[in-house]
């Protein structure tokens, strides 16, 4: 288990930008994770690790956006509280189990956005929508990947796609997402 | 097209950081190209949000991929640490046996109290679950309290019920086991930290060859009955109820009778 120093470093470290701090996240709670929902939720081993996936990533998310700007408890509880309610809806939705009352008393997932994770619950139109970045093609696809996902600050971008300056990147940027628009038209 | 301002506040406005989200609601209502430019910024910032979602899903698919499959036989308990004459070896089954008469005389006494202090039948009954007690110290002989040795004075102030004290002095320890992390679990517990202690039960719990991990689970059930998660606690005494060789499978029975 990681120590609440260790927690905090990493936790900074992912806000700093080093999105592939996932991996680390993911490999570090995955085992007790996964053990836990067979054992206590019922969970398929597949089903488990697959909600897992979405936890860390969620909480990766609620990271970046500012949405949570400090930790109140260890990393480990976050991802089980978000994993947990994922298993939950996944169980219910293959009728594992009826609804329960486990989302009674305060948890840590309550102060994170679940607006996050409950739009990929909707499937019908991603298809279009990732056909659309896929049209954009490169540097878009980056510029607008870093600034609107990963939240980086504009000069990071700049280095990262190889452009001149802030500015060029930021006008670079508006012409992207104007182009994204029209892609994207319905 | 929007110049860069009016973009600006459109992200500030979807992403929830604009200072004044009413104003430009108003604006939105009174000026349809902008209502026209928000939908389209909507739209857009979905689809990178969705197609970094699933690109990052893919990242840990693959990382999962790469991971060994799970042994199909337990792994084998952990290597005992380095033998010390001071710590009394675990083993549930012969502990139970030694103290049955005990257990049996207590259990008299409890029912013959039962029975004349028994609740009127009218009243809800309840689970027991606040009565528990933390777990009598049975890895630990406290010979050496005197002596300066901290894991001593952890467990002399553990059996003297001094929780907070004890709690205190199992976090301090240099060379943390996994018997004293149970106990300092136990410590917490027995403050009413609730929350805390089924955290740590639950990652005792999980320790291959760890030789309290059955009393572990047992007790995150009871924590998390305490700490108000009533259906989680009661699916996990369930499950233990129903397992024969679970070691408090009868203790997690009864808390379940005495609904």
């Amino acid at each position: 288990m990681q120590t609440q120093t260790e927690d905090n470093a990493l936790f900074e470290a992912i806000k700093g930008g080093r999105h592939e701090l996932i991996d680390q996240l993911y490999l570090h709670h995955r085992d007790a994770f996964v053990t836990y929902a067979q054992r206590q939720l019922y969970a398929t081993g597949e089903d488990a690790a697959d909600c897992f996936q979405d936890a860390v990533i969620a909480f990766y998310k609620n990271i970046v956006s500012g949405r949570l700007t400090e930790l109140t408890c260890s990393i480990r509880t976050y991802l089980f509280s978000i994993g947990k309610r994922l298993v939950y809806r996944r169980n219910q939705k293959r009728q594992r189990e009826r609804p329960t009352d486990h989302e009674e008393g305060v948890q840590p997932a309550d102060e994170l956005d679940w607006s996050l994770i409950d739009r990929f619950d909707r499937e019908h139109d991603h298809r279009r929508l990732q056909t659309a970045m896929e049209q954009l093609g490169s540097p878009c696809r980056e510029i607008l990947t870093l600034y609107y996902y990963h939240h980086y600050p504009i000069e990071s971008i700049a280095d990262a796609v190889g452009l001149p300056s802030a500015g060029a990147t930021r006008v670079k940027k508006m012409r992207c997402l104007n182009a994204l628009k029209q892609l994207v038209k319905p | 097209m929007p110049n860069e301002e009016q973009q600006d506040r459109i992200d500030a406005y979807l992403s929830g950081r604009l200072a004044d989200p009413s104003a430009f609601e108003r604006e939105l209502e009174a000026d349809p190209q902008l209502r026209s430019e928000m939908e389209a910024t909507r739209l857009a910032l979905q689809a990178v949000e969705v197609t970094e979602h699933f690109n990052l899903k893919d990242r840990l698919r693959k990382l999962e991929a790469g991971l060994a499959p799970p042994q199909a036989t337990p792994e084998p308990a952990a290597a005992p640490e380095a033998p010390s004459a001071r710590v009394v070896p675990l083993n549930p089954r012969s502990r139970s046996r030694r103290w049955l008469p005990y257990a049996a005389a207590a259990l008299l006494l409890f029912l013959a109290g039962y029975f004349f202090l028994r609740p009127v039948p009218d009243v809800p009954a309840a689970y027991a679950f606040s009565d528990v007690a933390p777990m009598d110290n049975i890895a630990y002989s406290v010979t050496k309290s005197g002596t300066g040795d901290p894991r001593a004075a952890a467990y002399a102030a553990y059996e003297s019920g001094d929780y907070a004290a004890a709690a205190r002095a199992f976090e301090a320890l240099p060379e943390e086991q996994e018997t004293d992390r149970f106990y300092l679990a136990q410590s917490l517990y027995g403050q009413g930290r609730y929350a805390e202690a089924a955290e740590r039960f639950a990652e005792l719990s999980m320790i291959a060859g760890f030789k309290l991990a059955d009393e572990a689970e047992y007790y995150q059930a009871v924590s998390e009955l305490n700490a108000g998660r009533p259906a989680d606690g009661t699916a996990m005494l369930r499950r233990i109820a129903n397992l024969p060789d679970h070691a408090m499978q009868a203790d997690a029975a009864r808390l379940l009778e005495n609904r």
